[in-house]
């Protein structure tokens, strides 16, 4: 590790957090955090003034800060916001090789790895706030309007308590690791934000179909199969799903290898090519 | 003397190209356009894979250990367009591991540049986007400074300005100091020794007196005569022999290199032959003559 590796992450630092998707990163995450906490809310409103059977509806649906809080996850890990943090990675390695300001940093006395450990810490940072800021904002809104969690549920459930819901948020912390370190290894062989952003499409696409042709196989029977339907790309980055249930260990542990590969590659293959 | 040598050869834009910049010297690269000047200094600073060939610089072959030496800029500088002058020299400063803030204010005094540092950088000129390229080559102190045409895009004063500063970069700060350029009156004006390339190939290195005196003694002179009369002046110098065509001079005229004859005789020969001579005169072999007699005329031009 260089020793000047702190102010080499300072400065990645200070560009992720300026460029566009950096910025649409934390602004889209506090968003998605309202507005799905104010959805429910108002869901939760409908609900007051309904009745079923001749029952009123109240009570049937139990919408309280955790619910809402479980619901933001799901929506911070659906398009939107992994896309802007592999748009942030991207234009952090690919965009800099297309632009050509990577070459004035490739100039220095520095390993070429290096200059992606600190691109990837200074990742790491934006996925961390993200997550952050995706929670505090569901948790306290949802507080605000819905009320502090449903005490008996989280006994009778055990489960579904605020801690937990914590855990999942964390989780989806390591999803997001994996998808920076995809989206640099896509950087280092594809060399453009646009390239990027096509080939993690085509990857997700593939992904997904043998996702479902390994699950097929499964169901069919194929004992391997059911096996490796954990190793797609999409399933393991699912693991964060467990913090209502169990979380898997060799869920974390397929994440972590994937993420490990897909740095391993990018650093590699960044020690060889060309940055004119 | 031996203080800094490097080698290099391959790639194909650049065949074998064997160079040795002594401490202290301010040195010339160099080559006309397309020669390959920007991917011997890529090769140079590891920014491209080389075929073959070593680099050393003050006896260091590690890579990552040599740039600790070397400032660079390598053909139109580079900069994180959105962010001012000053944040784009920290990130420098930052990844270089040396540069303080004062050094920052240091290096963008010397190019001029210390009141508009906060702007964002995206809205320089040109020049002073290149003028921050060379701020930023000088930040950390570095002992070797690779610049490769760090006067493109700036006028005449900014030309002057840079040139002077290298000269006092290599005097005072005793930096040594490599640079490219395919301006000959450039390179002549401020190195103390010079290497032509050309299509990838070193053609003549030396001190730019050395070099002038490699053209072996021959004379200079450009004759003026008739467009009508060449093809027969052409067959007077060939009896003559020692006359070697050398291309245009000034105003037509014929530049040509005279060995072991004077341009007297070549003036009595030309009029003994018939032909009118126009005008007669004798240059001072410059590095410009060499310059032209080795780097390769586009086809068409005698
Ligand atoms: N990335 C590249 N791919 C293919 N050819 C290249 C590349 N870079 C440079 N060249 C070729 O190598 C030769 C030298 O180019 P260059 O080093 O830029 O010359 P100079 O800097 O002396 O003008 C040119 O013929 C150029 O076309
Ligand atoms: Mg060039």
């Amino acid at each position: 590790m260089p020793r000047q590796f702190s102010s080499m992450v300072k400065v990645e630092l200070l560009k992720v957090f300026t460029r566009g998707s950096g910025i649409g990163t934390l602004v889209v995450s506090a968003l998605v955090a309202a507005f799905v906490t104010l959805l429910t809310w108002k869901v939760s409103g409908w609900q007051d003034g309904m009745s079923f059977n001749g029952q009123p509806v109240r009570g049937l649906f139990a919408f309280d800060v955790v619910t809402v809080g479980a619901w933001v996850l799901y929506a911070r890990s659906l398009v939107v916001i992994p896309f802007l943090l592999l748009l942030a990675t991207a234009s952090a390695v690919a965009g800099e090789h297309a632009d050509r300001t990577l070459r004035e940093l490739a100039v220095r006395p520095v390993p070429r790895w290096s200059i992606l450990a600190a691109k990837s810490v200074a990742l790491a940072v934006l996925s961390a706030c993200s997550v952050a800021i995706t929670f505090t904002v569901a948790i306290s809104l949802g507080w605000v309007l819905l009320g502090p969690p449903a005490i008996d549920q989280a006994i009778a459930e055990g489960d579904q308590s605020l801690a937990r819901l914590a855990l999942g948020y964390a989780a989806s912390f390591f999803s997001d690791l994996a998808l920076v370190a995809i989206g640099m290894a896509l950087s280092v062989f594809v060399r453009s934000v646009g390239g990027v952003v096509v080939s993690i499409i085509l990857l997700l696409i593939a992904d997904r179909v043998l996702w479902a042709i390994l699950a097929l196989a499964g169901f069919l029977g194929v004992e391997v199969a059911r096996d490796l339907v954990q190793w797609t790309l999409v399933a393991a980055m699912g693991c964060w799903k467990g913090w209502d249930g169990e979380f898997l260990p060799s869920q974390f542990a397929i994440v972590g290898l994937l993420t490990a590969l897909a740095w391993g590659v990018a650093g590699l293959r960044f020690g060889r090519v060309d940055v004119p | 003397m031996a203080g800094l040598c490097r080698r290099y050869g391959g790639r194909a834009a650049v065949h074998g190209l064997d160079l040795r910049v002594e401490r202290g010297d301010l040195y010339g690269f160099l080559g006309p356009n397309g020669a390959g000047k920007t991917t011997a200094i890529r090769a140079i600073l590891g920014l491209i894979q080389r075929d073959s060939g070593q680099v050393e610089v003050f006896g260091e072959r590690h890579p990552v250990r040599q740039r600790e030496e070397i400032g660079a800029l390598v053909e139109t500088p580079t900069f994180s367009e959105w962010l001012s002058g000053r944040n784009n020299l920290r990130i420098a400063a930052a990844y270089a591991g040396r540069g303080s803030e004062a050094d920052i204010d240091e290096a963008l005094e010397r190019v001029g540049l210390r009141e508009r540092a906060g702007e964002r950088v995206g809205g320089y000129s040109l020049g002073m986007k290149q003028r921050l390229g060379i701020a930023r080559a000088l930040l950390g102190k570095p002992r070797l400074l690779v610049l490769d045409e760090p006067t493109n895009g700036l006028d005449p004063r900014g030309m002057k300005e840079v040139r002077d500063l290298l000269k006092e970069l290599v005097r005072r700060d005793r930096l040594t100091v490599f640079v490219s350029s395919h301006l000959l009156a450039e390179v002549e004006a401020m190195c103390n020794r010079v290497g032509i390339l050309d299509r990838g190939q070193l053609k003549a290195e030396g001190s730019v007196a050395e070099l002038v005196k490699r053209l072996g003694g021959a004379t200079h002179v450009e004759v003026g005569v008739a467009t009508t009369d060449r093809p027969r002046a052409l067959g007077v110098f060939e009896k003559l022999g020692g006359v070697e065509a050398m291309g245009e001079g000034e105003d037509g005229r014929m530049l040509l290199s005279l060995r072991g004859l004077e341009p007297a005789a070549l003036n009595r020969a030309l009029v003994e032959g018939g032909i009118d001579v126009g005008a007669l005169v004798p240059r001072a072999g410059t590095l410009e003559e060499l310059f032209l007699s080795v780097t390769s005329s586009e086809p068409g031009v005698a």
